[in-house]
């Protein structure tokens, strides 16, 4: 070989070194929330747990797009028309910052950001990372639900839009699913920091609750199953608004049909709450009534902690907030382990106020005395 | 990023070298031709969502080439070109809209083979995209702006199949090119498709004759 010949070779080896020098973690600059101002805004963060950032992969969630499915409710049955493939992620890089090039760009890797945020708050609640395993993220996965009408038996389908949730009907379906916009006109639910919490925070459920029952709790009767469905669904709402101080973080997403949510919300337990639960099943039941009474009455709870009175406007402090946090988290991991199949959200509330100091459990008690009157009785620890 | 700049230098070298081979070689009637024209046509972006999804988009831009080594079939030299392109795909709500704007430069080390009058051709260099990002969100009265321009370089190859029409078929005393060209451009982990048709009008001035 010449020595022109093996300059030029040199040359060539040294730029495909240069190309593959990507690093972990990235500099990115994408909309996120402020609660100072309680709006979002574009701001540069560094995303810490990515490993390959073309393919959006990392420790917190590997991102898959083009996924197609049905969910068949008639059947029980989930069935992969196309399991989809890594994203690719398009981005600019100037001094050292990723800015996303496109929309999807911009929303997918807001998605990972906000799922490691998630991720590392639930560690510093107590849940090391990685004891959930690998739990991919489908972004703008075709999804078709089909369902039978519970009264007049008529199966029907829905396309899934405008909506993100956690799936884990076995193992293969375990992860975050974000599906296609259609008439949503705000904030994208993937670029909602409290929308993926809320997300995770079901996962983490299904961990330290739904796996640890004998069969994942399909053998439970429909009254304790539509109550745990409700506590998961409390659990986390409580998590999205401890992580982000933001008790009506739906808002920015979502338009007021969903105000019913608002933590903020003075809402009190009604015994219709319970007949629905004990009268329906599966999927006519609706988990979000006593779900939001219960993240409603864990909020204002730490917003007296913090010495704010009903009346008055506040957000309870970040520090208070993690704790208290930290204790629900504990409570659930306590209630996970137990004989489930008499199971009320007095049962919980029990468990809370046993890992609260006394000071705090007695914020929580005067909470439920009020808004829980009808099931006061049955709360131990405040007895 | 500079992978596909040095491929292109590298490959530059290359044809500069076969050139001077040329150049030398005894029998050899050698000219140097310059063509310029417009090109248009479809690009094939892969989707950042789903990658083996493309989106389509209309593409337009001029091109020049210089050949410095122009034998009876074979033709080396260079090619610079630009195109432009703007996409506005699922770009978002409506208080959160992103749109974007590509301009592409293309420089590329060319090889030819003519045959009476039909051309074809493979290409390989680097192409660089120079993008801009216009970025707003709305939320309640307030409105966040961000405007972003960024540079990335990538590999890129081509192939191109066309015709020479000018003085086969109409006779005109300048050559008129009609190509076909589709070329591969590698960039950041993603793959884009060109499909163009290119007209050009060719100058061509002998270099040097040897008997």
């Amino acid at each position: 070989m010449t020595h022109p010949s093996a300059i030029r070779l040199l040359i060539v080896l040294l730029s495909a070194l240069l190309c593959a020098c990507d690093g972990v973690g990235a500099d990115v600059e994408i909309l996120t929330y402020d609660q100072a101002t309680d709006s979002y805004t574009f701001q540069i963060v560094t995303v810490e747990t990515l490993t390959d950032i073309d393919r959006l992969e990392g420790r917190a969630t590997a991102l898959i797009g083009g996924t197609s499915m049905r969910l068949d409710y008639t059947e029980g049955m989930v069935k992969w028309d196309r399991v989809g493939r890594p994203v690719s992620f398009g981005a600019m890089k100037s001094d050292g910052v990723y800015y996303p090039e496109d929309f999807a760009s911009l929303a997918m890797i807001s998605t990972y950001y906000n799922i490691e945020r998630a991720m590392r708050f639930f560690a510093i609640l107590g849940l090391p990372e990685g004891d959930l395993g690998r739990l991919d993220t489908y972004y703008l996965a075709d999804v078709v639900e089909i369902y039978a009408d519970p009264f007049t038996g008529q199966v029907d389908e829905i396309r899934g839009r405008d909506n993100a949730f956690y799936l884990a009907v076995d193992e293969r379906t375990r992860g975050f699913y974000i599906l296609p916009l259609e008439t949503i006109e705000h904030l994208p639910l993937a670029m909602n920091i409290g929308v993926i919490v809320h997300e995770y925070a079901h996962a983490v459920f299904q961990h330290l609750v739904y796996d640890r029952m004998a069969d994942g709790g399909a053998g439970l009767n429909s009254t304790a199953y539509n109550y745990i469905y409700s506590l998961n669904e409390g659990v986390a709402d409580i998590m999205a608004v401890m992580h982000t101080g933001d008790p009506d973080f739906m808002t920015h997403s979502l338009d007021d049909s969903w105000a019913a949510r608002d933590a903020s919300a003075l809402i009190l337990y009604r015994p219709s709450y319970d007949t629905n639960a004990m009268t329906y099943v599966d999927l006519s039941f609706d988990p979000y009534e006593i779900g939001a009474f219960i993240s409603a009455a864990v909020y204002e709870a730490t917003r007296r902690m913090d010495g704010l009175s009903p009346l008055e406007a506040g957000i309870p402090g970040e520090t208070l907030r993690t704790d208290v946090a930290a204790s629900v988290l504990d409570a659930l991991r306590a209630t996970g382990g137990e004989d489930l199949s008499d199971f009320t959200p007095a049962l919980f509330f029990d468990r809370l106020i046993s890992r609260l100091d006394p000071d705090r459990a007695a914020h929580l008690c005067s909470v439920l005395r009020a808004r829980y009157a009808i099931h006061y009785g049955d709360l131990a620890g405040c007895l | 990023m500079f992978k596909g700049l040095f491929l292109f230098v590298f490959l530059s070298f290359l044809t500069f070298r076969a050139g001077d081979v040329q150049a030398g070689a005894p029998e050899q009637r050698q000219t140097l031709s310059l063509l310029g024209g417009v090109r248009m046509g479809a690009s094939f972006q892969e989707q950042s969502w789903n990658y083996r999804e493309y989106a389509p988009g209309f593409v337009v831009g001029p091109h020049l080439a210089f050949h410095f080594v122009h034998t009876r079939h074979v033709r080396l030299g260079v090619d610079g070109g630009y195109l432009f392109f703007a996409r506005d795909i699922d770009a978002g709500t409506d208080m959160l809209r992103m749109e974007t704007r590509y301009h592409r430069f293309d420089l590329n080390a060319v090889a030819t083979v003519e045959f009476r009058a039909f051309a074809a051709g493979i290409s390989a260099g680097t192409g660089i995209m120079l993008f801009s990002t216009d970025t707003r969100y709305e939320e309640e009265d307030r409105v966040e702006l961000r405007e972003h321009t960024g540079v990335q370089a990538g590999f890129l190859g081509g192939l191109s199949l066309g015709a020479e029409v000018g003085r086969h078929w109409w006779k005109l005393n300048r050559s008129v090119y009609l190509m076909a060209r589709s070329d591969w451009l590698r960039r950041g982990g993603r793959d884009e498709f060109t499909l163009c048709f290119l007209a050009s009008i060719e100058i061509t001035s002998k270099k040097k004759t040897q008997k």
